[in-house]
């Protein structure tokens, strides 16, 4: 039989995850976050928001910080997605078949004819987001995810349709080869990885501009929405 | 001419983004790539180590000068690590390269490949906030091995191993990423360098809570007592590749990051001799107690991995102790370890193949008769664990007593000898059972991809063992690298 639950017995862990919790609060009251005048003079986050635009050609500073002067983290971050959704698939692969599910419920006409209706929407607005990463607030990332959303509604309606792991595996190696490949292109050219050697061309603020700021995002926008696809794919079950 | 050490990390990347695609066209194919791979990083990573010298080989991203972009720091030392994780990471994919039975067997040597990237991105990056980026890769790719069955077992998938790892190493990430936040808010820059230079800045109080918040973090990883409930687990239903991983490639990257943290980065920030004696006394009760608890074990896999978590817990006493020589008898330590390991997770496994559940004592007996190769890679693994002469861990242990000796540190000089008694203990055992004539006729296979990796590992076991004046150079460099906190300030460009 299950021992009854009994709070008076978590009491010290929970004095203690409070002790914790105040010491952190304690510390980070003492460093001063947000505070304008802790900021150092030469301090990393000033130069970001006073020369990005000048230095990468984007106007959105945040991607300039993401996509070029920490470019490098986010391809690692890229690959930290990319692991789970492998890491998802090899384990969903390596679980016991079967586990039939009963069919569910159809889905009424006004939620097919709307899900056929909105997925171009969403997946037109997932590319804008990404494609103008420079420009505005989104990116890679956010435009990604928002293309997954809508497949997921999709797969969510019509529970019959089987993910087209194929091209998703795809898309996924191909846009992870071009982020690797814009980053291996500036070694090669000026010996530096992830170099934006272009960051000259176009005009701040135009959607041609930022040298290789957007191709970089355009690739990451596809992978995260296709691995993302595949991930909520996956778990639906069925056809790893 | 230096190559960059960026590709260390950008070959792998490239390759596991590849996989996908190729596999979609030949899964035989795909299932070289992640070895290939492997084998160019060695490469590039002996070079590496050939080329640090007296300094260290550095690299800058994105086309801005650190603390601007990230940067990468080799040293000596990580050079020397990065390159054994390396080979750790051969040593567990050559056998499983070109098995393509179910899904899972192709994407196990990408996450072979990935936690050891992960790992190695730990020990070279300069840049905090990266080292970050480099645990989560690990963390995850860890994850993911520790969960797959073991050969033929495919309901044997380790979930509860896995779970308590995936749980426990993102509280792990959580606090290393407030301290970094911490640290990031005190010095206005993650370039590790450039903070290390900055600890000046960093009041006390917040310097303590982000040390406390690191040693718990990255404690976790490191597997050290208490904090390393979830190992056991871990080692026990898993994977013999899996398990090396664990122990030579997971946690040594999150040793390597704390005590940078600890007596580069933040030094004299906290003042006073509390996070070396923290870290020294750490280590010795990891030591003690992963001895004991491997001395009294069963299941095989788990004594190997309480063994592990001793090493742990030797190495990091060494670190912390401070003296030259202490932190040198480290590093040969953590190689001598990093050899070993795999060889007798290896073994075990042989000796247990096709069987379900644990791995018992019973199970090694007669190994050596009905194998003669694997007995004798076993019996020499485990008698370079315990640091008989010629080994890495023999130099390690005679000059840890040395420095323990002159330094007057006579708890840290008992506790090893106890600790290697218990070993003794063990390891003898084991080492007897193999020796021992077999019960059964039961043939113990050993395929030349096995019996290759394990032969090199002696070898270079003994080789550093009888020639160990051969890593002079990096010795030094490594105890530089801890004894005064201006070189590694030097080497980042700061």
């Amino acid at each position: 039989m299950m021992e009854r639950y009994d709070i008076h017995r978590s009491i010290p862990a929970i004095l203690l995850a409070l002790m914790v919790a105040a010491t952190i609060f304690y510390a980070f009251v003492e460093v001063g976050f947000g505070e304008p005048e802790v900021d150092k003079e030469d301090s990393v986050s000033n130069r970001f928001i006073s020369n990005s635009t000048q230095e990468t050609g984007s106007s959105n500073f945040v991607t300039a910080v993401v996509v070029n002067y920490r470019g490098f983290d986010t391809l690692g971050e890229v690959t930290v997605l990319f692991l789970a959704s492998a890491g998802m698939g090899a384990i969903v692969s390596a679980l016991p078949a079967g586990d039939k599910r009963k069919r569910p419920i159809p889905p009424s006409l006004i939620l097919t004819a709307g899900t056929r209706l909105v997925l171009p929407l969403i997946i037109l607005f997932g590319a804008y987001v990404f494609v103008h990463g420079h420009l505005s607030p989104g990116g890679g990332f956010q435009g990604g995810v928002i293309i997954a959303s809508g497949l997921l509604l999709y797969i969510v309606i019509f529970p019959e349709w089987k993910a087209p792991h194929k091209a998703l595996a795809l898309s996924e190696s191909l846009a992870g080869l071009s982020f690797a490949g814009i980053g291996i292109i500036g070694l090669a050219v000026g010996g530096i990885f992830l170099d934006n050697v272009i960051s000259g061309l176009g005009e701040a603020g135009m959607l041609v501009s930022a040298g290789l700021i957007p191709l970089i995002y355009i690739a990451i926008g596809i992978k995260v929405g296709a691995e993302m696809t595949g991930l909520v794919a996956r778990m639906k079950g069925g056809d790893a | 001419m230096t190559v960059d050490p960026v590709l260390l990390i950008v070959i792998p990347l490239v390759a596991a983004f590849l996989v996908p695609m190729v596999s979609l066209f030949s899964r035989k194919i795909a299932s070289f790539i992640p070895l290939l791979a492997l084998l160019a990083m060695g490469g590039l990573a002996g070079h590496l180590l050939l080329s640090t010298g007296d300094t260290a080989v550095t690299s800058t991203t994105g086309g801005f000068d650190p603390p601007w972009g990230i940067s990468l720091v080799v040293t000596p030392l990580g050079a020397l690590v990065s390159a054994m994780m390396i080979f750790v990471g051969i040593f567990v994919s050559l056998p499983s390269t070109a098995k393509v039975g179910k899904g899972y067997e192709l994407w196990y040597n990408v996450f072979v490949m990935m936690t050891v990237t992960g790992g190695v991105g730990m020990v070279i990056t300069g840049d905090l906030f990266n080292l970050f980026v480099f645990l989560e890769i690990t963390a995850i790719g860890a994850t993911v091995l520790a969960v797959l069955p073991r050969d033929g077992e495919t309901k044997g998938l380790n979930w509860r191993g896995a779970a308590s790892y995936a749980i426990i190493s993102s509280v792990a990430s959580f606090l290393i990423l407030a301290a970094i936040a911490l640290l990031y808010g005190a010095t206005s820059t993650l370039n590790m360098a450039q903070m290390a230079q900055r600890a000046g800045d960093i009041p006390s109080f917040v310097a303590g809570t982000a040390f406390l918040l690191m040693f718990v973090g990255f404690g976790i990883e490191a597997e050290i007592f208490p904090l390393n409930g979830w190992a056991p687990d871990v080692y026990r239903g898993s994977r013999w590749g899996t398990a090396s991983i664990f122990s030579g490639v997971v946690g040594k990257a999150g040793l390597i990051a704390l005590l940078r943290i600890a007596f580069i980065i933040l030094g004299p920030a906290i003042g006073g001799t509390f996070p070396a004696d923290l870290l020294m006394w750490a280590g010795l009760a990891t030591f003690i107690v992963g001895e004991a608890a491997a001395f009294t074990s069963k299941d095989l896999y788990r004594m190997l991995g309480f063994s592990s978590i001793g090493a742990y817990g030797l190495i990091l006493a060494a670190f912390a102790s401070g003296s030259e020589m202490a932190i040198q008898a480290g590093v040969l330590l953590m190689l001598g370890h990093m050899l070993a390991k795999p060889i007798l997770f290896s073994m075990i496994d042989r000796a247990g193949a096709g069987k379900r559940g644990d791995v018992t004592l019973s199970d090694l007996e007669g190994l050596g008769r009905r194998s003669t190769m694997s007995g004798v890679l076993f019996v020499g693994a485990a008698l370079a664990m315990l640091g008989m002469p010629p080994s890495p861990t023999f130099w390690g242990k005679v000059m840890l007593f040395s420095s323990a000796g002159t330094e007057g540190q006579w708890a840290l000089a008992v506790i090893v000898a106890f600790g290697t008694l218990l070993e003794a203990g063990y390891m003898g055992r084991l080492i007897w059972k193999v020796m021992s004539p077999a019960k059964e006729e039961r043939k113990v296979e050993l395929p030349v991809l096995r019996l290759l990796p394990g032969l090199v590992a002696l070898g270079l076991i003994m080789l550093i063992g009888i020639q160990p004046a051969l890593l002079n150079d990096v010795l030094d460099r490594a105890a530089e690298e801890f004894m005064d906190r201006l070189n590694y300030i030097d080497w980042g460009g700061f």
